[in-house]
């Protein structure tokens, strides 16, 4: 995102802009391209560029580079989280495990948006769910590192279930944060996009939207030095609209449109950012375990979200996201970065609260600046999760663990029932541990009230006929689980007002 | 004195350099027994990642090495680079706890660079074990 600057060299007309190619804009656009076959013009811009297969190299920094904005080393303005924001044709699409889960009802019952229902959005859900060929992996696909997890969770009485992932001819690769080289998970990238494509929708790739105005947009198509070229000649553009519909994620989707001036008459834009709050613990097994070949994702346990707020996932992660997890360096760090092949792995997700004072705002050049306080609340919970996560690691069958908070590198099996000390609260500074934001979402909330939200139950922004909002930033709070398919149900709904809209707006 | 590197750095002086290549050596112990094709590698890493970065942020990280270099004289009477092993190890810790934000973040942003450079390099795959099939099933 960057301040609007200098004059277009071209002009191109559109009657709807779907701005972002994600879980939101994916959805919205195939959603929308049967409005082609009467005419109607339907275009896709995206930030990054299409991948090509050879492209997926699992290299992580190459990776990071090619996936992620800033490759993934946007912090907040306190610098005490990174955040990770996804780009190219998919969008976060491309990055994410594939997990599909349809959001608790009680979760529903929590945002109290006037007109959404969890009966709406679970229905919804289910048709994404059919659409993405989600399902459950078969036992013998499960690798140790996930069958760990359920072991240690099952031992320790903690209720653990299997995620259902939407998967198709998965190899195993492992990799599914850095994109699948089997192009496996089934994102918009496989799925929406083209099928908007065929339809007649046209994506438009390397393309940044920097300006919304009234049914224009002003945007700078520059090719980035990798992935497929742009359909379009590189330089500005005007392009004109009669509906757009904001879909470039939690934090650009605020920023795009504190930059173009919507903040004047919508205070809450760009508030009640919510991050789930994420931490990697590793241990060690004595003996070697299968972990990073297969899924990386197989099970979660909600045990301690009603009562302490926070959800533990298995994961797998890559030698440097695992070295920089860790607290520490030297030589206890590199023995344990020695033993990857016999490393396990949990990822911890607190769930946060929606607060007014977190929020994205924009720079002097109209980036986006992340303003996000970790709460007492959240390291709390951060802190829970440690102990949690380390239990599950020794039930298990795990040597020894490293906790980001322990008193010590490492907390050797045989201290077992020494865990309350050998993590002590006040380990959980800021700064001191790596925090990473899972799931990026709010900031463009629904609500009917103009002071604390942006778009109504249907993500039409409030006062502004045909400028809609479809994507993570519509979520009023937290999803309090991996939200992916809940961000495809919003934007389905969103897609059914627009039609419902067409006749009128266009 | 040089670097010892052959390849031009784009974000960092020679001091700068001299400086990080200290701080590697502390946090990855394994760094000193890099040849200069993997050093060169660890650096062109994390040149390439201060390309991304803000002007001001890549000021900062030369300050801050500094700042990290000459801090033991507090306590030891002489650099980072010329402590024993334990005492460097110490000097870094207490950055790791600081009670001050600003220095315990700029000890993690800096040790990240460090293991970005360092775990970033396909070549260290085989020495932690890592080894990824990409085929996955199909191999």
């Amino acid at each position: 995102m960057r301040r609007s600057s200098g004059v277009p060299m071209f002009e191109k007309t559109f009657d709807i802009v779907i701005i972002g190619s994600g879980a939101g804009g994916g959805t919205v656009a195939k959603e929308l391209a049967p409005l082609c076959s009467d005419g109607i013009r339907v275009a896709v811009l995206e930030w990054g560029p299409k991948l090509s297969g050879d492209e997926f190299t699992g290299n992580e920094v190459d990776m990071a580079k090619k996936l992620f904005v800033d490759s993934g080393g946007v912090l907040t303005k306190d610098g005490n989280m990174t955040l990770a924001m996804g780009k190219g044709y998919g969008g976060s699409t491309l990055s994410y495990t594939g997990t599909s889960m349809t959001v608790p009802k009680e979760v529903i019952d929590r945002w109290a948006v006037p007109g959404l229902t969890h009966g709406d959005v679970a229905t919804r859900a289910q048709k994404y769910k059919e659409e993405n060929n989600v399902h459950f992996q078969p036992e013998e696909l499960l690798n140790d590192n996930n069958l760990l997890f359920q072991k240690g969770c099952r031992t320790l009485g903690y209720n653990v279930e299997q995620f259902p992932l939407n998967l198709k001819g998965c190899k195993g690769a492992g990799i599914c944060n850095l994109g699948c080289p089997n192009q496996a998970k089934q994102g918009t990238h496989i799925v929406q996009l083209p099928e908007a494509e065929k339809a007649g929708v046209e994506v438009i790739t390397n393309c940044l939207v920097e300006h919304i105005g009234i049914q224009e947009i002003e945007a700078v198509v520059e090719n980035a030095p990798f992935g497929e070229p742009s359909t379009w000649e590189e330089g500005r553009y005007l392009i004109k609209a009669k509906i757009i519909v904001v879909c470039a994620g939690a934090v650009h989707s605020s920023a795009l449109l504190l930059n173009s001036g919507f903040g004047d008459r919508l205070p809450a834009l760009g508030r009640y950012l919510t991050v789930h709050p994420a931490l990697i613990l590793v241990a060690e097994h004595p003996h070697a375990i299968s972990n990073f070949t297969g899924h990386p994702k197989s099970f979660f346990s909600d045990h301690f979200w009603r009562s302490d707020g926070f959800l533990l996932e298995s994961c797998m992660y890559y030698p440097f996201i695992t070295a920089k997890n860790m607290v520490g360096f030297g030589s206890d760090h590199s023995q344990l970065m020695q033993a990857f092949p016999r490393l396990q792995m949990i990822l911890v997700l607190a769930v946060d609260q929606a607060e007014a004072n977190n929020r994205v705002e924009i720079d002097g050049d109209g980036r986006p600046v992340v303003d996000y306080t970790l709460s007492n609340v959240t390291l709390d919970s951060l802190h829970m999760s440690m102990k949690a996560a380390t239990r599950i690691f020794f039930a298990a069958g795990a040597s020894r663990v490293h906790a980001p908070a322990g008193k010590r590198f490492f907390i050797e099996a045989t201290q077992a029932d020494d865990i309350e000390r050998l993590i002590p609260r006040n380990k959980v500074v800021p700064g001191r541990i790596s925090i990473t934001s899972a799931h990026l979402m709010g900031g463009c909330r629904m609500g009917e009230d103009l002071q604390t939200s942006v778009t109504d139950s249907w993500g039409r922004v409030h006062d502004h006929p045909g400028l809609f909002v479809a994507d993570s930033a519509l979520l009023p709070r937290a999803n309090e689980i991996n939200p992916y398919l809940t961000v495809m149900a919003l934007a389905d709904r969103v897609a059914e007002r627009i039609r419902l809209d067409a006749g009128e707006l266009l | 004195m040089g670097t010892g590197y052959n390849r031009p750095v784009k974000n960092f002086d020679q001091d700068t350099v001299k400086q990080l290549q200290t701080v590697a050596a502390i946090v990855v112990p394994g760094y000193a027994d890099l040849d200069q094709s993997s050093r060169e590698q660890f650096l062109e890493i994390i040149d390439d990642a201060m390309d991304e970065r803000p002007e001001s942020m890549r000021r900062q990280l030369a300050l801050f090495l500094k700042v990290l270099n000459l801090a033991p004289y507090l306590r030891w009477g002489r650099p980072l680079g010329r402590l024993e092993a334990v005492n460097a190890e110490r000097a870094l810790r207490w950055f790791q706890e600081a009670p001050v934000a600003k220095l315990r973040q700029g000890f993690w942003g800096l040790k990240t660079l460090v293991f970005m450079g360092y775990y970033g390099r396909r070549e260290v795959w085989p020495e932690v074990g890592y080894a990824p099939e990409f085929g996955g099933s199909d191999v």
